[in-house]
């Protein structure tokens, strides 16, 4: 039987969930102010990065994990304010922030997974990290792949499409989702 | 198993959905890119993700009787899935017992050992009887979107049952009176024994052996030394189960049973016959006996103990007779709180029984004192139990009182105390 990890080495992964989304807002509140956006652009994206940074504290200290996804959104939607304001030119680092967002939000799962008896050994948890990470930079250069060809095919009409029916799926994906996280068959034991 | 969703596979879904809608409506391609790894997370997880399937798993415990504080083992054996990486075996445990020194739920990985066993540590916080809990176990796939859970619930034969520790008692209430079977008590009769009682002259048929030489000598005829005969005793423990104070699991109901643990199995070493009787809103009892398996008896009796609510008047006319033999010494262990507990002691001693009282205290749980008039109101009803006691001592009933968390064995011999000093004044 494998032994569980003592509650102090999820620290590790809580404080590198702090240090990513932390990264993460200041690279967008930096962009904004690098870009000479105007002011409400600079504090709205770093508003809403800020927020996501303390959404990540209180789910890291808390253990709530469900504010991690209100997290995740924050910190993108801070993302997508400095968008907003940018123009028209295309943001080349868009698959980072996709990717750190990602990690910040895994790391802070991870660590409110660490804090119970899991099962889970540095093994296993060291492969899955690899496994996220190469499907995850995967993701990224195909996001990143996604984006070149927008850039240099404006307006493309299947990708518009594919785009919109993907996000319904998703929803609905979602929605169903929710279905069966409310589902919790029987007594469960204690965390 | 059943499978749910994780925190994750609730939030990504949503995150991506938003970032791609915002992304076509907003004409910004760099959302989509963001959105993308979680895309890729979510695509990739949810394609290799199976459902695992346990193979009839097994619970079992490894001792099903233990004594108050000692451990017991709960064994799982359990194979895990080729799906999931590893298992997690969790004991939803009953009020009462907690997990002892080890992680509750237990982690088993695929192919580490052959038996693929868990074994977890639970120790029982009081005695009692305590059906085992449904087991659940509990995996996750590789990227942790999914959960799947699976229960066991054990069958109800599946029990601990776990003896009150009871302390070793020396000191006891001697029976006025003792049976005509043998056993380690002094009996009053005169017959054959150790214990020298008497002489009286020589009659035909006595032994040679037993003439007093110096007495016959001094007296000119044959006298003959007479001696107690050792028999033993029956002793009726009466529960009073009529109330219980206290927190559950550790109350007067605890302390009472406990005691009649440790007297019960004390009186059984001195070669004594035992009975219990349960007196309370229902009337439970094991009627006398003697020798270790009687003593099993009695402490699983013990074990199904409780109290029962009842307004219903129940006076001693409702113990069936032959549970109180003649001449047995009843020992009441009660909190002297309800009447009908107190009315029948009087009435046993009226009957003619040897009677002696345990008064368990309720003192300890009576509550915080708050206020003057609280304060007031307590000592109103320690002054009505002390009229209580001198009532039952009155009537000759030797009672001691018993406080949480002492021994019972200087209470046991206060009322041996007294009864001794009861029978030289009475004499």
């Amino acid at each position: 039987m494998a032994a569980s990890r003592p509650a102090s080495l999820s620290l590790i992964p809580a404080a590198l969930a702090l240090l990513a989304s932390a990264g993460i807002a200041a690279a967008t509140t930096a962009g904004a102010e690098a870009r000479g956006e105007p002011s409400w652009v600079v504090n709205s994206a770093g508003s809403a990065s800020v927020a996501g940074v303390l959404l990540i504290l209180a789910a890291v200290t808390l253990t709530r994990a469900a504010v991690v996804g209100w997290a995740a959104a924050l910190l993108a939607v801070g993302y997508a304010i400095l968008l907003a304001g940018s123009g028209r030119a295309i943001d080349p680092w868009a698959p980072l922030f996709g990717l750190g967002i990602l990690l910040s939000a895994e790391l802070a799962f991870t660590a409110r997974e660490l804090r119970r008896p899991h099962a889970s050994t540095f093994g296993l948890e060291l492969s899955r990290w690899l496994r996220l990470l190469a499907v995850a930079g995967a993701g990224g250069v195909i996001g990143a792949a996604a984006t070149v060809v927008a850039s240099t095919v404006p307006g493309s009409v299947p990708g518009l499409l594919a785009g919109s029916a993907g996000a319904v799926c998703l929803v609905a994906l979602a929605a169903w989702m929710r279905g069966r996280g409310a589902h919790r068959p029987g007594a469960t034991p204690p965390d | 198993m059943t499978w749910s969703a994780t925190e994750r596979l609730l939030a990504y879904p949503w995150l991506v959905a938003g970032l791609f809608l915002a992304g076509i409506a907003t004409g910004r391609p760099e959302l989509i890119a963001v959105a993308a790894p979680f895309a890729a997370v979510l695509i990739f997880g949810l394609a290799r993700s199976r459902t695992p399937h346990l193979s009839r798993p097994r619970v079992s415990l490894v001792h099903d009787r233990v004594i108050e504080g000692d451990t017991a083992e709960v064994k799982i054996e359990v194979a895990v899935p080729a799906e999931v990486s590893a298992l997690e075996v969790g004991l939803a445990v009953p009020r009462g017992v907690e997990v002892a020194g080890c992680p509750n739920p237990a982690v088993i990985r695929r192919g580490e050992g052959a038996g693929q066993l868990a074994c977890l540590t639970v120790r029982p916080r009081h005695w009692g009887v305590f059906p085992l809990s449904p087991v659940i176990f509990r995996a996750h796939d590789g990227m942790r979107l999914r959960r799947f859970e699976a229960q066991l619930v054990p069958g109800p034969e599946a029990a601990l049952r776990v003896y009150p520790r009871s302390e070793h008692v020396r000191t006891l209430t001697r029976p006025a009176r003792t049976n005509v079977y043998a056993g380690n008590r002094v009996s009053a009769q005169r017959g054959d024994g150790v214990e020298f009682a008497d002489v009286r002259p020589f009659a035909s048929g006595d032994r040679v052996r037993s003439i007093n030489w110096r007495a016959s000598a001094r007296r000119g005829s044959l006298w003959i030394n007479q001696r107690h005969p050792e028999h033993n005793a029956d002793i009726v423990l009466l529960l009073d189960t009529f109330t219980h104070v206290g927190p559950a699991g550790a109350g007067s109901l605890e302390q009472m049973v406990r005691g009649a643990s440790a007297l019960a199995a004390a009186w059984l070493r001195d070669r004594d016959r035992v009975g219990i009787v349960g007196f309370g809103g229902t009337l439970r009892w094991l009627e006398v006996g003697e020798g270790l398996h009687h003593a099993y008896r009695i402490v699983d009796a013990l074990l199904d103990t409780q109290v029962v609510f009842s307004y219903a008047w129940k006076g001693v006319e409702m113990i069936p007779a032959r549970l109180l033999p003649p001449h047995a010494l009843v020992v009441g262990i009660t909190p002297l709180l309800d009447p009908r507990s107190v009315t029948t002691l009087l009435d046993l001693r009226g009957r003619g029984f040897d009677v002696a009282v345990v008064e368990i205290s309720p003192e300890p749980w009576a509550g915080p004192i708050t206020s003057d008039s609280a304060e007031i109101a307590r000592r109103i009803w320690m002054l009505e139990r002390e009229v209580l006691r001198s009532r039952f001592l009155n009537a000759g009933l030797g009672v001691a009182v018993w406080r949480e968390g002492e021994p019972i064995e200087p209470v046991v011999a206060e009322v041996e105390g007294w009864r001794r000093r009861a029978r030289l004044r009475f004499r």
